[in-house]
């Protein structure tokens, strides 16, 4: 055993002045101060800046320079004072100090040996700075010290029981003289027999080494939890029903854990174990059945799944689909409105296409369910219903999601665009007509492109006057194109002129169209697979303008094809 | 308050033959050169020198000593118990070393060696002529002296030996015996506290249980021999925290000898600790009824590693659920067979840390005077009935490597020896090939005269002039029949 720093501190020359030599002092006052600066910096920089760089560079010079003054440094640790040879070489009046951050988990006292800014001084940096940031109930100071293997450094601290507590000493006397000679040993004696002195019998041989070096790699990467929960639910099974209650309430409050942690799949185990033995026929006691089922009405909390959500989102790609899946399988039908509301407003893509397949498995068995969703004054729910009610293709919703053309909400607005084209009843897509003058872009795009795949020709005047009109002009390329392909798709051969027109048509002061209206023509023609397109086509295939050219090669691509 | 062991003291660092030492550096070359001269001595045993496999052994132990002494101005390497000091820096055991240091460690202890030291200029020759004598059979009336002796003739002027100071007393033994017994009577204080705490329905803080199995690990790291001595002290406290403390620490020692690194002894010690935490739910009468349990007390009974397991969700203090805890409180009455208890519906392969636990819950409970069991059993017949007896269903892996960390009689055993002297053993020898002859205390003379300080005796110690063992353990017996209290030999 180790002899403790403090025994080797040697006395200051005059024990009256503590303190001991002025420039020694000064010294380790400037050692301990750069400490509490890079500790700040390090908290204020998260550990990576070019100035806790430049301030632990400092400390780690002063440290090295004072190895020339000192054998070693110790100090005593107090809740607002850090004292060296009797007297403090660091105060501190603020709770949050570095004095007080050692003293409070009980560090009393700190000894540092020529090496430690080499070697230890990052990781004693770094722990310090953690033990900042960590919740009450995580890893103390000290544990996060014992855990580290120092080479130069080493620590005294309080221990919580230490003081009262009996230790052992030795027994009442033996007699002097023994009852019985020794020659006639009790009956409990045990005789040694050659077996006992068989190595083969204690020594591991290499073949077990191998097994156990093998065992431990295993235990060190097994799934604890599945082991664990496989417990509960033998005990679960087997149990009392106060036992049965008590373990209910675990699975309770173990699922948040689950899914905080991130552990999906085994939050879907836990569940899928827990209908397996709820439907398994055995009876369990109601309080018991009572408590599972509100286990299972948690997941339908719109709470509940938001946090879902951002755990997902948090983990981005790192977190499998299929286990997102596997524990949405169990999400009970109430949680359909939550579901349908996060699988709309999730910023994960795949967070979104897990929730609304999970949404669509819920709703698959009663559609007409769906109807009320998209009745629901919440935009996301609305919005995600109809996108459903389109993939089920719930036709007797349709007026439901053609009402949904009304709402305020854009994005409703484009779900029940794409809806509509998705039930593909004359009902939706006469609904759609007149969205195409609707006052967002977003949504009349989604409608010209749903027409255009509606193949709803009754919609071709509407989208004429659109091509002719100002607004077109004025709108973005994307709107402009949708609109163009949406009339060149519907209007055929007929819609051949007005194209060309705006292809090719030319006035006084040259072509009648800017680049941009030509070339949207020109992908307009290529939608109509006829000869009158190709030869309007072709008569710009050498047009100098290049964004008409490039156009114009493609449509002549589509046609000919 | 407690110092944190894991460093010497500052007068014991630096090494005077240190310059800077560099640990992370001289742990990995310390481990090479361990290496190097297990390589070297197994081509030597096999090979001629002019063998190509001897030559570059050897040629590989020149290099890593050269990169040693290119930052060490000299290598003192130490061989102490089960572990390899180089310049006081102690050598990671882990299962990838651990056949190779002991391949070293063996063959220099039949030379008495317990210290090798490397000078600057060492030559390949110097290092032939070495570990040959290392090879050769050792000197049967001295083995220390007769090598110094065979050193002396050859041309060997950097590498030096000293001889193995393990059975020496250790002018640290009493200050290793205080921090052992601080360290054991804390554990105890803190296991009473919290299962206390817990049977009282009080929410209880896991921060000294954390402190207290820290303080056992690193015990078992650094002074093995003491900390184990105490678990013989079976009338100390309440058998239920007792237990517990032991268990830790038969335990951690099992998971160390495994090669178990830090922080996975802490997690193993700290299931270990709490490993009957459950018994706190179970009826007090019953815990503490003295006589053999009912048919319907042993079924109340048998639920405590499931309340073991439950109640330690209702623990706080751990950044996460203590996973592997829990497991250990609910497996350690499993056994490999399947039966046992709990019993499993679906398919469980009870985890190595519960199977340790397991082993040492079984070999302290069958070894002490308890509320069940009047009558304990003597330590090295709980170890044959482990080993041989398959239905206890311990795994029979852990059982030998257990047998191999106790010994074959463990510490606190009553032997009477061959001169019909009475003795209580304190230590597993440290000469690996000497199992069965352990370090023991006479305390009473073959007349039945208690010795008074009690004789420390190495049972490996031969005649010189017949080569026999000067004593030999005959018999185990009960040292409570004897007026015996074991655990006055540890404290």
């Amino acid at each position: 055993m180790t002899a403790t720093a403090v025994h080797l501190v040697p006395p200051p020359d005059d024990p009256a002045a503590p303190g001991g030599d002025p420039a020694a002092r000064a010294d380790v006052q400037e050692v301990v101060r750069g400490f509490a600066r890079a500790l700040r910096t390090h908290l204020l920089y998260e550990g990576h800046s070019p100035s806790l760089d430049r301030f632990v560079e400092t400390l780690r010079e002063r440290m090295s320079a004072l190895w020339d003054r000192l054998p070693y440094l110790n100090v005593q640790v107090e809740e607002r004072e850090i004292l060296w040879e009797g007297a403090a070489v660091f105060t501190s009046e603020e709770r949050d100090n570095l004095a007080f951050s050692l003293y409070k988990d009980g560090v009393r006292e700190l000894s540092f040996m020529p090496g430690f800014e080499e070697e230890d001084l990052d990781a004693f940096l770094g722990i310090l700075a953690r033990i900042h940031r960590l919740r009450v109930d995580e890893e103390d100071l000290l544990t996060l010290l014992w855990e580290h293997d120092w080479s130069h450094f080493r620590y005294r601290y309080v221990e919580p029981l230490a003081e009262g507590v009996k230790l052992p000493e030795p027994g009442g006397a033996a007699p002097a003289r023994v009852a019985a000679p020794l020659q006639d040993p009790a009956p409990l004696t045990t005789t040694v027999t050659t077996e006992d002195f068989r190595e083969a019998l204690y020594f591991l041989d290499e073949g077990e080494m191998r097994r156990l070096e093998a065992e431990v790699k295993r235990e060190m990467g097994r799934d604890l939890w599945t082991d664990v929960l496989n417990a509960l639910f033998d005990r679960l099974e087997d149990g009392e029903p106060e036992r049965q209650g008590h373990v209910v309430s675990i699975m309770g409050d173990l699922l948040p854990t689950l899914l905080g942690a991130a552990r999906l799949q085994t939050a879907a185990y836990m569940l899928g174990e827990l209908v397996g033995i709820a439907t398994s026929g055995r009876k369990l006691p109601a309080p018991v059945v009572r408590a599972l089922r509100g286990l299972f009405d948690q997941l339908a909390r719109p709470e509940t799944v938001a946090e879902l959500v951002r755990i997902v989102e948090e983990a981005g790609d790192s977190l499998p689909r299929e286990h997102l899946g596997a524990l949405l399988a169990y999400f009970p039908p109430e949680s359909l409105g939550p579901l349908l509301r996060a699988g709309e407003s999730s910023g994960s893509e795949a967070a979104r296409a897990a929730l609304m397949a999970a949404a669509e498995r819920l709703a698959a068995p009663n559609p007409g369910a769906l109807r009320g969703f998209v009745q629901d004054a919440d935009s996301s729910v609305a919005a995600g219903a109809a996108r459903l009610v389109g993939r089920l293709r719930v036709l007797e919703a349709a007026p439901d999601v053609g009402r949904l053309l009304q709402r305020a909400e854009p994005r409703v607005r484009v779900a029940a665009v794409e809806a509509l084209q998705e039930l593909r009843s004359p009902t939706a897509s006469s609904a759609l007509e007149p969205v195409l003058d609707d006052e967002d872009r977003e949504v009349r795009v989604a409608a010209a492109r749903a027409l255009a795949a509606l193949r709803w020709s009754a919609a071709r005047p509407r989208l004429e006057a659109a091509l002719e009109s100002r607004r077109l002009r004025e709108a973005d390329l994307t709107e402009r194109i949708a609109f163009f392909e949406a009339y060149g798709g519907l209007a055929g051969p007929e819609g051949v002129a007005l194209l060309d027109r705006i292809l090719n048509g030319r006035n006084w002061l040259g072509r009648r169209e800017t680049g941009e209206m030509r070339a949207c023509a020109a992908l307009g023609l290529g939608r109509i697979r006829h000869p009158s397109a190709e030869k309007a086509l072709s008569a710009a295939a050498a047009d100098p303008d290049p964004v008409v050219r490039s156009a114009v090669g493609r449509a002549l691509r589509t046609v000919r094809q | 308050m407690s110092t944190h062991p894991a460093a010497p003291p500052p007068e014991a660092r630096p090494h005077p033959g240190v310059a800077g030492a560099d640990d992370r550096g001289l742990q990995r070359r310390g481990r090479d050169l361990l290496f190097a001269i297990a390589t070297a001595l197994r081509s030597l045993q096999l090979y001629p020198l002019e063998n190509q496999t001897v030559v570059t052994a050897l040629a590989e132990l020149e290099t890593a000593t050269t990169e040693l002494l290119q930052v060490e101005e000299q290598i003192t390497v130490r061989f102490v118990g089960d572990f390899f000091f180089v310049n006081d820096l102690r050598l990671r055991i882990d299962l990838q070393s651990y056949a190779t240091y002991g391949t070293v460690g063996r063959a220099l202890a039949r030379h008495g060696i317990g210290e090798l030291e490397v000078f600057r200029g060492v030559t390949v020759p110097e290092w032939t002529a070495l570990l040959a004598l290392v090879n050769a059979e050792p000197d049967k009336e001295d083995p220390f002296g007769g090598f110094l002796e065979r050193l002396g003739r050859t041309a060997v002027l950097h590498l030096a030996v000293g001889p193995d100071r393990e059975s020496e007393p250790d002018l640290r033994d009493d200050e290793a015996r205080r921090m052992a017994r601080r360290a054991y009577a804390q554990t105890v204080a803190v296991a009473r506290e919290v299962m206390g705490g817990l049977r009282m329905g009080k929410g209880v803080s896991l921060r000294p249980v954390k402190r207290a199995v820290q303080s056992i690990v690193d015990q078992v790291l650094t002074n093995e021999t003491s900390i184990v001595g105490l678990t013989t002290l079976r009338d100390y406290d309440e058998y239920t925290f007792t237990h517990s403390v032991n268990v830790c620490i038969f335990a951690v020692a099992l998971g160390k000898k495994l090669g178990l690194d830090k922080f996975q002894l802490y997690e193993l010690g700290l299931g270990a600790l709490l490993h009957d935490v459950g018994k706190v739910r179970m009826p007090l009468e019953l815990i503490n009824k003295s006589g053999p349990l009912t048919a319907e007390e042993f079924e109340v009974l048998k639920e405590h590693p499931t309340e073991g397991l439950l109640s330690m969700f209702d623990m706080r203090g751990l950044a996460e659920l203590p996973l592997r805890a829990m497991l250990m409180a609910y497996e350690h009455h499993m056994k490999t067979d399947q039966t046992g208890y709990p019993a499993s519906a679906r398919p469980r392969d009870p985890t190595l840390f519960g199977r340790i636990v397991a082993v040492a819950d079984g070999f302290d409970a069958a070894t002490t005077q308890r509320s069940y069991q009047a009558q304990p059993w003597t330590p090295d017949r709980v170890l044959r009935e482990m080993r041989d007896n398959p239905a206890r269903g311990f795994d029979p892996l852990l059982v030998k490597a257990f047998i191999s960390m106790t010994g074959i009689y463990p510490v606190g055993s009553a032997v009477i020896l061959d001169t019909f002297e009475l003795a209580v053993v304190t230590a597993r020898n440290p000469k690996l090939d000497a199992m069965h002859q352990p370090i023991v205390q006479v305390i009473y003379d073959s007349m039945g005269v208690r010795m008074e300080p009690p004789v420390t005796l190495d049972l490996s110690e031969t005649d010189p002039a017949t080569g026999r063992p000067l004593r030999s353990i005959i018999k185990t017996t009960d040292p409570e029949r004897y007026g015996i209290h074991v655990g006055d030999y540890f404290v």
